[in-house]
């Protein structure tokens, strides 16, 4: 059975990771599969938005324990799971994590990637790798700080304190709190009306606030008004102006 | 100067359907462009007995939590007069308002337990009367009359004067209108954040069977 199940709807691609007998821990080849449902979605013109999620029981539990006690460091920089990280951290399409139960660790640092996340009601949001002697090693330090500042990152990365979802809410993390039954369709739901939009401007969109986290803000807003120049010379932008103006929907064709 | 919606019983199966939804909404439309200014809106016989006929999240987000939202983020105060059987989305309504005031014939309950999510009326309610007032009528289905609505501080006053509302929205009326917004705003602002997220949150649960 393939570790990630992938179905497109309508412009929305969703990855689901489905391990259920290791609680989804992201082992090797999940985190590959992932990757590999990346760059599918990525390839294919259709996809605008890509949902990642574990289904409305648990998204994933962290890393492959077993796996990491027989990891060395060697094998650790040598292995793909670096590589793994690195294409999601670089996906360049809106994400939209759906994420319920266990939200743990790696887990969490993949919701993380994400541009958004919707959390079921049942959703446990934490880094507990300080439990076993190690921290995490895909962002969870770098981007708990960015989104919820050090102070309470370091209640999470260093007191290996787990959250609940409208916990996570409140620290900026998720976006949604929804019934867990329900998760993935609104993950749908949210992945579709950014879908709705302009693909070129979601996708420069996303590129400016990932720049946000990267640079001082003079760079920034260079970065975002070069961006902006460059929307200014698409058909979207005239169909959106031109929508506004005579007060009917956009017919957004991504170029 | 007040304004006036007359919220008239349409009977069965139309109570807050879309035709008096989209009437509200107009209502509520009008008096977002005179801050400060009252709105008193006249519910007349069972006119906000809701039971939802569709409870679609895009339904229940975007219509009728949008409803209560615009009530309850009115820039003026909102004075609720009714007269019969508030449920659902009327409850949420009514609870959403400023002032209320009610007929002895009036009645209080959350309805169905859709009709309770679909209406919102849960985070005013425990606000208004605490949550165990909120927790008994959602588990039983149990209704309240006026006076004991009156008790629990859910209506300010019940009378049987048909102009009561009116009265009430003329003396609300004599507010300088600068400090009614600011007044309106004050009290709007304080749990925005925390509304609209616990409105999102049910508007999923409506749908779950």
């Amino acid at each position: 059975m393939e570790p990630v199940g992938y179905a497109v709807h309508d412009a929305v691609a969703v990855a689901t990771i489905d391990r259920p007998q290791t609680r989804n821990a992201l082992s090797a080849d999940v985190l590959c599969a992932l990757a590999a449902a990346m760059d599918r979605a990525e390839a294919d013109p259709e996809v605008r938005v890509l949902v990642l999620t574990g289904g409305p029981r648990l998204f994933a539990s962290g890393a492959d324990i077993r796996e990491l006690r027989r990891t060395s460091p060697a094998d650790y920089l040598l292995s793909e799971r670096l590589e793994c990280w690195n294409r999601f951290a670089r996906f360049g399409k809106p994400a939209v994590a759906a994420v319920a139960g266990y939200v743990l660790g790696g887990g969490c640092e993949l919701a993380m990637t994400c541009d958004a996340v919707v959390a079921a009601d049942s959703a446990v949001f934490g880094q507990p790798e300080i439990n076993l002697g190690i921290i995490p090693g895909a962002g969870g330090t770098q981007r708990w700080a960015r989104v919820a500042g050090r102070f309470r990152a370091a209640e999470l990365v260093l007191g290996g304190r787990l959250v609940d979802a409208w916990t996570a809410q409140r620290m900026g993390l998720v976006s949604q709190v929804v019934p867990a039954e329900r998760v993935v369709e609104a993950g749908i739901a949210l992945a579709s009306s950014i879908a709705a939009r302009s693909p070129v401007a979601a996708r420069l969109g996303k590129q400016a606030l990932r720049t946000a986290e990267e640079v001082g803000l003079t760079a920034g807003l260079a970065h975002e008004r070069s961006l902006l120049l460059t929307l200014l010379s698409t058909d979207d932008h005239i169909e959106g102006i031109d929508a506004f103006l005579e007060k009917r929907p956009a017919r957004f064709t991504g170029r | 100067m007040t304004q006036v919606h007359e919220a008239t019983d349409p009977g069965a199966g139309e109570r807050l359907g879309p035709a008096a939804r989209s009437a509200l909404l107009d209502a509520l439309k009008r008096h977002a462009r005179a801050p400060g200014e009252p709105l008193l809106i006249r519910v007349q016989g069972d006119a906000w007995r809701h039971e939802p006929d569709d409870l679609a999240q895009p339904v229940v987000r975007g219509q009728l939590h949008e409803l209560v939202l615009r009530v309850h983020a009115a820039p003026g105060p909102v004075i609720v007069h009714v007269d019969g059987a508030v449920r659902g989305l009327g409850f949420g309504l009514a609870l959403a308002a400023d002032l209320r005031v009610a007929a002895p014939t009036a009645t209080f309950g959350t309805g169905s337990p859709a009709a309770f999510l679909a209406g919102g009326a849960g985070r005013f309610l425990a606000g208004v009367a605490g949550t165990g007032v909120l927790a008994h009528l959602a588990w039983t289905g149990a209704t309240l009359d006026a006076e004991e609505a009156l008790r629990h501080g859910l209506v300010g006053s019940v009378s049987a004067d048909p102009d009561a509302g009116a009265a009430l929205a003329a003396r609300v009326a004599t507010v300088a209108p600068g400090t009614a917004s600011a007044l309106a705003r004050a009290l709007r602002g304080r749990d925005r954040p925390e509304l609209t997220a616990a409105l999102d949150y049910e508007s999923w649960l409506a749908g779950v069977e």
